[in-house]
């Protein structure tokens, strides 16, 4: 019996055991096991409204609509079972944290907050911001085209493709023009040259726009203006072969006041259709691609000072530039000045193997504007490396960077601000350094 | 001695009893307790994959994460978000028996948004460069935060008017005060191919997150689509509808060939959907790429953006055509809209490029129905300036045991 009595107080024991384990340990509840994220979830919803500034807006405002627009928002970020209240916190100069305003979802009653995230926020009178100005003429902004064809091969743009350098010209230049358009094909080319829109984007305008050439020293032809085209006399001659593309090119930039820009190399050297030009090479093994020669920059220079019709002469295929070699070119001063306004950053040396002669510049009524290098002296003439040579009536002008390969697409953008100037809106500093401190809680409610 | 043999028997067989009991209940609190630990460990997994996925840069090689390095964290990459494998749909095969199937993300007989399989990122790939093959399964889920729906569509007579409401609506509640513009695309009739042309308007959501809009002068008779964007503290949402998606003959699905290139594929729904009608179908696509003020702008399309569509031996027209957005173009969001005529039939569909611009949601990973215990958690991402709520559904292969233990 007494055996017994002793194993039931042995069980008596087990099972007070047992219960006082069980009190002690508490298992958490599902919710608990496995919660929410709710610290990274408030996180990630002050981040993202103050992408754009917002935050930074509403938090210094006093404008009561402003918060209930942020309430509204916030309600509208977080689930429905869960509870916030941000609180918005000035910092003295002391280091005290001054309790400005508060939002939240509970109204009486009490919430126990579980999680919470702090954000820093700026005021908006420190942020620093640039606008750029769109660049226009005549008042009405202007339209670039960057020549992308996909049936055309470029020359002397050793290690870029033409697509690869007109995104980055793309990129480059965006915040200036109010329309930038990629032709992608030179039948899109071809309707450029027509005058003809090409897209149904009301701010394109043909007129007045810059051109920009990523092909290098060749120029896509369309393939009409190839020899069988529908336009073959306008593209080609018996005595000057495809120069006659390039006069047709220079009455067009004449007649809607163009601004074409040759990237590198000698300007109008090449035409280049991989389909109309597939049998022709370069002498260099690139197909698609026929050699004009020099007569090629004199067709254009002939157009754009309108003559009348196109007249080779034997001459014309004499090169008038000039390779300076190891000599380098140097920025001018007015270039050093932009590429820190424009924060574009070219080596302000440079070699000029194809720098243009102002007696030829002169001959054919240009003017020389916005040089991006000093003028360089070879026998009796002067030369120009980088600049816009625009014609004396106004109409038309030729941006040629005679610059030795491989390109710099940046010599190219800070030619074209250079030319027009831009102007970069900067936002001024109106108050002392500001932060205020944001403090986002939230809670889960309601049951497991 | 027999009564104290029995006692000692009875003893020991009520002790051993009673430690079995006892050792039993204790073994189910620490089973219990153990459980717990996997469940907290999986949850801890949830968060860190789930920012894996949103903070890493996909565009690098060997990684998978929507995160775009020239953004904010938790701004994604629009164009990676484009190329995640749905699993909401069936995959499409199309054209039949080519063997090129396409990730579904369709909503009706009108919202489509096909891309080719071999461009995407599939679920076993994601799991294989995150870690976690044979260990873990997950769902990726991103869902528009801003709903924008409408109610009350009414149509005048003869189709001269239209007038609807418009609701906004977050995760948590009605979006007040946001600024919602409606842009009407009505299709009328160009011959042998519809066309489109717009009207816009902007109303003020009132308390209940609605706006009442009213088009009048107008002509939705054929057939209209609407697009309603809504802006709310620099957040965008968008909702659209349309009449009818389907004419007698079906209508015309978009299938993005490449999505490097912007190359669309337009098909006749005959091959698709195996409608039992094979009629022609004169269409007509336009594309809007999207500004950063949320306003459409009409953009040439290239290739056969209008033509038709047709099985009929000895006719014109073939069973599809190929449609091109402009490069200049690929980098934005945008939307496309086909219609499409038997008839006196219209039909239309729509597509986004990028999903952010019709609010296109996307299902990305396994299935986690039938797994013993599913964590999840949750982020707050904006795709393309569009906010989003991205939630990871995250689950352990191993049943109970969340590593696989070996000798």
């Amino acid at each position: 019996m007494m055996r017994t009595i002793e194993a039931i107080i042995v069980i008596i024991i087990m099972f007070a055991a047992f219960l006082a384990a069980s009190y002690f340990i508490v298992l958490p509840s599902p919710r608990e096991v496995s919660p929410m994220n709710l610290r990274a979830l408030a996180l990630t919803v002050l981040k993202n409204l103050d992408v754009n500034g917002y935050l930074g807006e509403v938090v210094f405002s006093e404008d009561s609509g402003a918060w209930n627009e942020l309430q509204t928002v916030l309600s509208a970020s977080l689930p429905p079972h869960i509870a916030y209240n941000l609180t918005v916190y000035e910092i003295t100069e002391d280091g005290v944290y001054v309790p400005k305003k508060s939002v939240s979802n509970v109204y009486g009653g009490r919430v126990s907050f579980t999680e919470s995230v702090s954000y820093m926020v700026s005021s908006p009178d420190v942020t620093y911001r640039t606008v750029a100005q769109k660049i226009s003429e005549g008042g009405k902004n202007l339209t670039l085209y960057i020549l992308n064809c996909a049936d055309a091969n470029g020359w002397w743009i050793t290690g870029y493709t033409a697509q690869m350098l007109a995104q980055d010209v793309y990129k480059m230049l965006s915040p200036y023009f109010q329309t930038i358009i990629l032709v992608n094909h030179t039948s899109q080319l071809r309707d450029l040259l027509d005058g003809k829109n090409l897209t149904r984007n009301s701010k394109e305008r043909v007129e007045d726009a810059v051109i920009i050439n990523t092909f290098g020293e060749a120029v896509p032809i369309p393939q009409e203006y190839c020899v069988g085209g529908s336009r073959q006399s306008e593209g080609y001659s018996q005595s000057g072969g495809y120069a006659r593309y390039f006069f047709t090119i220079g009455k067009k930039v004449r007649y809607y006041n163009w601004k074409w820009v040759s990237i590198v190399g000698y300007p109008f050297y090449y035409v280049t259709n991989t389909n109309s030009l597939s049998s022709s090479q370069n002498n260099f093994g690139i197909y698609g691609m026929k050699q004009v020669g020099p007569a090629g920059l004199i067709a254009f220079l002939k157009g754009l000072n309108n003559h009348t019709t196109y007249s080779y002469s034997s001459s014309d295929s004499n090169s008038i530039i000039h390779d300076f070699g190891f000599d380098p070119v140097e920025f001018t001063d007015e270039a050093k000045y932009r590429s820190n306004y424009y924060g574009v950053y070219p080596e302000y040396k440079q070699t000029a193997s194809r720098a243009l002669p102002k007696s030829v510049i002169s001959y054919y009524n240009l003017t020389i504007i916005a040089p991006v290098f000093k003028e360089k002296s070879f026998l009796t003439d002067t030369y120009y490396a980088a600049a816009t040579l625009r014609h004396k009536s106004g109409k038309g002008a030729l941006i040629a960077i005679g610059l030795t390969r491989t390109p710099d697409i940046r010599i190219a953008a800070l030619a074209l601000l250079m030319y027009y100037k831009p102007n970069i809106f900067k936002e001024t500093f109106t108050a002392p350094g500001k932060s205020r401190l944001v403090i986002l809680q939230l809670a889960a409610l309601g049951g497991v | 001695m027999v009564s104290a043999t029995i006692d000692h028997l009875v003893a020991t067989t009520v002790l051993i009893v009673a430690f079995t009991l006892s050792m039993g209940l204790f073994s189910q609190i620490m089973q219990n307790a153990l459980l717990y630990q996997f469940h907290m460990h999986l949850a801890t997994k949830c968060s860190d994959t789930l920012d894996n996925i949103l903070l890493s840069f996909g565009k690098m090689p060997g990684i998978f994460g929507l995160g775009d390095y020239n953004l904010e964290p938790y701004t994604l990459d629009p164009t990676l978000v484009m190329k995640l494998l749905s699993a909401s749909g069936p995959l499409v095969e199309y054209p039949p028996g080519s063997g090129i199937k396409y990730s579904n993300i369709s909503f009706g007989a009108g919202d489509y948004f096909l891309v080719p399989v071999s461009q995407c990122v599939d679920y076993e790939t994601a799991q294989e460069l995150l870690g976690l093959k044979g260990l873990y399964g997950f769902r990726l889920s991103l869902t528009p935060l801003f709903r924008v729906s409408f109610t009350s569509i009414q149509e005048g007579k003869g189709g001269k008017s239209l007038s609807f409401t418009v609701v906004v609506e977050g995760s948590g509640s009605p979006v007040s005060n946001a600024n919602v513009t409606c842009r009407l695309l009505c299709i009328t009739s160009g011959g042998n191919y519809p066309i489109i042309s717009i009207k816009s308007m902007s109303k003020i959501t009132d308390s209940n997150g609605k706006a009442q809009f009213t088009f009048s002068d107008v002509d939705v008779s054929r057939n209209y689509v609407v697009v309603a964007s809504a802006d709310a503290a620099h957040f965008h949402g968008v909702g659209y509808i349309y009449k009818q998606a389907l004419t007698g003959a079906g209508n015309v699905i978009p299938f993005i060939e490449n999505m490097e290139n912007g190359m669309i594929i337009l098909a006749h729904s005959y091959d698709v959907k195996q409608f039992n009608k094979t009629s022609a179908l004169f269409y007509n696509a336009t594309y809007f790429t999207l500004d950063d003020d949320w306003n459409l702008m009409n953009v040439q399309l290239l290739g056969n953006y209008y033509g038709l569509l047709n099985y009929g031996s000895g006719t014109q027209g073939k069973t599809y055509n190929r449609t091109q957005i402009p490069a200049e173009y690929l980098g934005r969001p945008g939307i496309l809209v086909v219609t499409c005529r038997t008839g006196n039939e219209y039909g239309v569909t729509v597509m986004p490029w990028q999903i952010q611009s019709l609010s296109f949601s996307v299902e990305f990973g396994g299935n986690p129905s039938g797994w013993e215990w599913v964590a999840t958690d949750v982020r707050h991402v904006l795709i393309g300036g569009v906010p989003y709520t991205a939630k990871l559904a995250y689950w352990s292969l191993m049943g109970y045991q969340v590593a696989r233990y070996g000798w």
